[in-house]
């Protein structure tokens, strides 16, 4: 991750964009210099001044209504003209080590040469797979399904071609429209890169965010034992009771142990990161029951009560932190919706895989919240990266990254419904076995 | 204020946490407090304050509770008619979110605020300070 990306946070995001430089090189390879001279006067006809937009060709642009607004975009182009193959691949190739490539080119068909301006092209996408060829063609030259076969089916979107003799406008639009695909191109990728670094980031945030929940919790938990600690011993030294002090020892030793407890618990949320995609022999009730503990002090809080309705001992190959987080954010899920109070069931048993063949070789977790429900226009949205109903107090990221738990890291299956009588029910699917999972 | 005035007092603790609760109030039997209430949760304690026959000298409050938290415990008693000025200590233990909380708390006028885990003197200072008493008053702990 860059420098830049580790400085983001959420609500920096609008403002993460990099600043886009707008391609406006246009390459012509013509051996015509009057041709290429032609080319050159219709796209950038004085390269101190700019074109504007609404020009349909050279010769309506003189004439303006008074008063058009519709000037604001501008056309840019910085041509460089190349009048054989050599000289083509010259500029090709001092652009890419430049950094400064080229967006299209004109390319004549006939050049003269040893090599025709589509081999060219052939040998240019080599190097720039990236340029847009427009090949400025006679009807005999090479018919489209012949430029086809040499370029290859996938680079059809980089080429186009016009055939002589072409207007003024003709040689204009293909200029903008092959150089505004260029762009639109790399824009879509840059915003993709920008877009995958944020999601990342917020991947973190979300685990951060579930960490910092179950470290409120904790801490809750560590400020009541201690005050069984610090309280018993005062009271006890106090009084100077002997079976006072021998009660108030036993409170103290068992609030420490408790206190050890918790805290291996909450340490072990935090390494995560260094056990992850480890998969080894995992009891999966023990992870849901340290989620199940982890979230104690938040299930009281919010009255919810657990209720194991089936809950058969599983043994199966996984990792047992990315299950636990799974279960936290599920449980987590589960009591925001039910207020004042509510009821979670968890039923955990063997069943067949995905296609129904050998039976119990896969385990199917159902956790079920009696909430409300998830309304049927916002139910195929939930599973979405970024889509949450908990406003500022959520990434939209808890389900996504369940998900991604489950299917990726799990080859399981993890989905999402309303329950037939009430509230939401998760169901997960994942097989004992790693090896052979989806054969 | 008298020693016997002290022990007439009627103290409601809430408090979820039953061992916690049984030291609070042990900590105010030292101090010479002998009547108490004991509620587990916000709207356990509101039944009591709902009950004018109750006498209720002083609230000591836990913050995080099932069900009716202490801010809403709180916020309840002062806008009651006849308990508004119930002098009410608020317990907390969560330090990194302190100063969210008592800037809610002192919003409607909170007497003292304490964080677990804490010492006699501590609950005894806050008490003093809530109930408007100075330490001659109460017999020394212990």
């Amino acid at each position: 991750m860059s420098s830049t990306a580790k400085k983001l946070n959420v609500l920096d995001l609008p403002q993460a964009k990099k600043e886009y430089d707008y391609n406006w090189r246009v390459l012509i390879v013509e051996d015509e210099p009057a041709i290429a001279e032609g080319i050159k006067a219709i796209i950038a006809p004085n390269p101190s001044t700019v074109v504007p937009i609404n020009r349909s060709s050279r010769s309506a642009a003189p004439s303006k209504p008074a008063g058009a607004t519709n000037e604001v975009q501008k056309d840019q182009f910085e041509v460089v003209w190349a009048k054989n193959p050599t000289e083509a691949l010259h500029h090709i190739k001092s652009s890419i080590l430049n950094g400064k490539p080229f967006a299209m080119g004109f390319f004549d068909v006939l050049l003269g040469a040893e090599i025709d301006g589509i081999e060219l092209v052939r040998q240019i996408h080599l190097m720039d797979p990236k340029i847009h060829a427009v090949f400025v063609t006679a009807y005999h030259d090479r018919t489209v399904d012949s430029i086809n076969t040499i370029l290859g089916p996938n680079k059809s979107d980089r080429w186009d071609y016009m055939n002589k003799p072409f207007t003024d406008g003709s040689i204009l639009q293909k200029a903008r429209n092959s150089v505004s695909l260029w762009n639109l191109k790399e824009q879509k990728k840059l915003q993709e890169e920008q877009l995958s670094e944020a999601s990342q980031l917020l991947r973190v945030n979300e685990r951060n965010s579930t960490v910092a929940a179950v470290g409120r919790s904790v801490a809750h938990e560590f400020g009541n034992l201690l005050m069984h600690i610090v309280g018993n011993a005062e009271i006890a030294l106090m009084k100077g009771d002997l079976a006072q002090m021998r009660t108030a020892l036993t409170t103290i030793l068992k609030a420490g142990e408790t206190a050890s407890n918790v805290l291996s618990k909450f340490k072990k949320m935090n390494n995560v990161e260094k056990s992850a995609s480890e998969l080894n022999l995992t009891k999966l009730n023990a992870s849901i029951d340290e989620a199940l503990d982890l979230m104690t002090h938040d299930f009281s809080k919010r009255n919810i009560k657990v209720t194991k309705i089936k809950y058969h001992q599983i043994e199966l190959e996984a990792n047992h932190h990315s299950l636990v987080q799974v279960f936290i954010n599920l449980f987590t899920n589960a009591a925001y919706v039910m207020s004042p109070s509510g009821q979670i069931d968890i039923s955990v048993s063997k069943c067949a895989d995905l296609e129904g063949q050998n039976p119990d070789s896969w385990v199917e977790i159902k956790v079920r919240d009696h909430g409300p429900g998830i309304p049927k226009d916002v139910l195929p949205y939930v599973m979405n990266p970024f889509y949450t109903t908990k406003g500022t107090k959520g990434t939209g990221l808890g389900l996504p990254i369940c998900k991604e738990i489950i299917e990726a890291e799990h080859l399981g299956e993890f989905t999402l419904n309303n329950h037939p009588s009430k509230g939401v029910e998760v169901t997960i699917k994942i097989p004992l076995n790693q090896e052979g999972a989806h054969e | 204020m008298s020693k016997i005035q002290i022990s007439r007092m009627s103290i409601l603790i809430v408090e979820d946490d039953d061992e916690v609760r049984g030291i609070i109030k042990d900590y105010m039997e030292m101090f010479g407090f002998r009547t108490f209430i004991e509620a587990r949760d916000g709207a356990e304690a509101y039944r009591y304050v709902l009950d004018t026959i109750q006498r209720i000298d002083l609230i000591i409050s836990d913050w995080e509770m099932p069900r009716t938290d202490g801010l809403s415990l709180l916020k309840a008693v002062r806008a009651h008619n006849t308990r508004f000025s119930t002098p009410f200590i608020m317990v907390t233990s969560q330090q990194s979110q302190e100063r969210m909380k008592i800037t809610n708390a002192k919003k409607y006028a909170v007497d003292g605020y304490i964080i677990k885990p804490f010492r006699s003197d501590i609950l005894r200072e806050k008490i003093f300070q809530a109930l408007k008493i100075t330490a001659d008053d109460i017999p020394k702990a212990g």
